[in-house]
């Protein structure tokens, strides 16, 4: 330890923390500095953040005061999963190519084999899975409102009772034409003539071919890859349902009664 | 050509009329639309669900 010179009568300047010299005291002191805590006690000292309040969703925003509230039921993690493609762009293109040598090979086979007939099930028991595994809790409407709404719509329509609109219009026209293909099928098919040939027969004449059976399997299966996981709620309707009313991607006012009505 | 090939051809051509029909006026509704009326809810998936896979087993399994 330094030995420090120092006048008789002076003081130590070592004092007791906390304590001043006798000559200082009764001066002013600058506060003390704060005493830093430790450190290993982390954040434990700190001071508890305020809780902040939830903003308000914007759906509640829009309703009026008097109406409930109903949050809007999200739907489950595949739907969210299957739809979002930019996101998925690899799993894709390994399913585009998976798929394009399936319907290669597909081409190459026979329409009595017996790998057709089974690599054919096989793939329409794969759809109806996926339909059955990506589709739970994630239709836009129950079955019965559904199908009532579509009853109504054609009684309305054959009785008159309003006016045709351009959408009934268009509904007819599909309704002519999709009729006049069936029933000249079934006519040509219960006629049984050559000069007659059915439906099945003209596809027929594309499916010979190896390249035409492996495009035609290549359109169906895509086809049927549509109808079990597309147009779902929360998927895709985000986009276009701001065209077509349905609340389902933009919230309204009327976004909780249309959730309500879904499965 | 056949009565079968004439009426096919107009069948055809009428589909295509109508596509682009459909696809120029905004109001009506296109095949779209038809595909998802019957998406819209589980009965119309089946039904859908249930003539594709119908259509596929006769196009490329049986004696079209």
């Amino acid at each position: 330890m330094a030995h420090v010179d120092r006048p008789r009568g002076a003081r130590s300047t070592c004092a007791a923390p906390g304590r001043r010299p006798q000559h200082l005291r009764g001066t002013w002191a600058a506060p003390a500095a704060p005493v830093p805590r430790p450190r290993h006690l982390g954040g434990a000292l700190r001071k508890a953040p305020v809780p902040r309040l939830a903003p308000m969703p914007e759906e509640r925003r829009l309703l009026p005061n008097h109406a409930p509230y109903r949050p809007v039921r999200h739907p489950p993690a595949l739907c969210r999963w299957v739809w979002p493609l930019p996101r998925r762009i690899a799993v894709l293109g390994i399913a585009v190519l998976v798929g394009a040598a399936f319907c290669a090979w597909e081409g190459l086979q026979g329409r009595y084999s017996t790998a057709s007939h089974v690599s054919i099930l096989a793939t329409i028991a794969l759809v109806l899975t996926l339909a059955a595994a990506a589709g739970r809790g994630c239709q836009r409407r129950r079955s019965r409102t559904w199908a009532r709404a579509a009853w109504r719509a054609v009684r309305a329509q054959l009785s008159r009772r309003r006016a045709r609109s351009a959408a009934a219009a268009g509904a007819l026209g599909w309704v002519v034409v999709i009729s006049a293909t069936v029933g000249w099928d079934a006519f040509s098919f219960a006629m049984q003539r050559h000069s007659l040939p059915t439906l099945s027969r003209l596809f027929g004449a594309v499916t010979d071919h190896e390249w035409g059976r492996a495009l035609l399997f290549a359109a169906w299966l895509a086809f049927g890859l549509y109808l079990a996981l597309g147009w779902r709620r929360g998927s895709q309707g985000r986009r276009a349902n701001g065209r077509l009313g349905d609340p389902a991607g933009a919230p309204s006012r009327s976004s909780s009664r249309a959730h309500e009505d879904r499965v | 050509m056949t009565v079968g090939a004439i009426v096919w051809t107009a069948i055809g051509a009428a589909w295509l009329a109508w596509l682009v029909v459909t696809r120029s006026v905004r109001p009506l509704p296109g095949i779209e639309s038809v595909v998802r009326a019957f998406l819209g809810s589980w009965l119309g998936r089946i039904v859908a669900l249930a003539a594709w896979a119908e259509a596929g087993w006769h196009l490329f399994g049986q004696r079209p």
